[in-house]
């Protein structure tokens, strides 16, 4: 039967799929760009896609950590604590930088600019979740010093 | 803002924590939060106990202080 622990621990495996993800790419990403140019028959893009790429990996472990955080958290029944609001405000902000670090590939390569235009979208989404969480901390706090 | 007197009232009583949260049916942890101030909001029903153990009235447990005035 599926229930709210299992729900939680397919995101927690899905996240630590991603962090494996994220390492390989980031090992492997010389290779990977190299392929891709001899796949598109572009030529002086290796040098800007690595260092794209390359710049998107910090953003990209942070926003992970975060998340095994957040989802440790729900686990633990803290789902609505100051700390999630820090960990959601953290993970807009990584994606937020992301889509500043794409701006510049897209300028090469105008289709980079859906990612650009994806990445600041999913942070506008979590700034939203995080105005959510923040107004829901308030009232559990408030309910929970209702005497 | 509103002071909450309780500590006052209890001494004025002579009744103790223990015996005061017991009486009214609440935890010592929440009498600790109410008679500290750190409370956002009293219910009507435990202000309601509060007042019939301590036989007083709501006044004398909570205070209105004007934090403008100096």
């Amino acid at each position: 039967m599926w229930n709210k622990d299992k729900s939680i621990l397919l995101s927690q495996i899905l996240v630590k799929i991603c962090y494996v993800f994220v390492i390989v790419c980031a090992i492997a990403a010389p290779w990977l760009v190299e392929l891709y140019e001899k796949r598109a028959g572009t030529d002086g893009l290796y040098t800007p896609l690595l260092a794209t790429l390359m710049c998107c990996v910090p953003p990209a472990v942070i926003a992970l950590v975060c998340l095994d955080v957040l989802l440790w958290n729900i686990q633990h029944g803290k789902a609505f604590v100051e700390l999630n609001v820090k960990l959601l405000r953290s993970l807009s902000f990584c994606c937020f930088s992301v889509a500043a670090i794409f701006i510049y590939f897209s300028i090469l390569r105008p289709f980079a600019f859906v990612i650009v235009f994806a990445a600041g979208f999913f942070g506008m989404i979590l700034r939203v979740v995080k105005n959510c969480f923040q107004q829901a901390v308030a009232m559990r706090e408030e309910n929970d010093f209702t005497i | 803002m509103i002071i909450v007197n309780l500590d006052v009232m209890m001494a004025k009583r002579k009744i103790s924590s223990n015996e005061l949260a017991e009486k009214i049916d609440i935890t010592p942890a929440n009498l600790s939060i109410l008679k500290t101030g750190k409370a956002k909001a009293i219910r009507f029903s435990t202000l309601e106990r509060l007042c019939g153990a301590l036989k007083c009235q709501p006044g004398d447990i909570l205070e209105f202080v004007d934090d403008e005035e100096d």
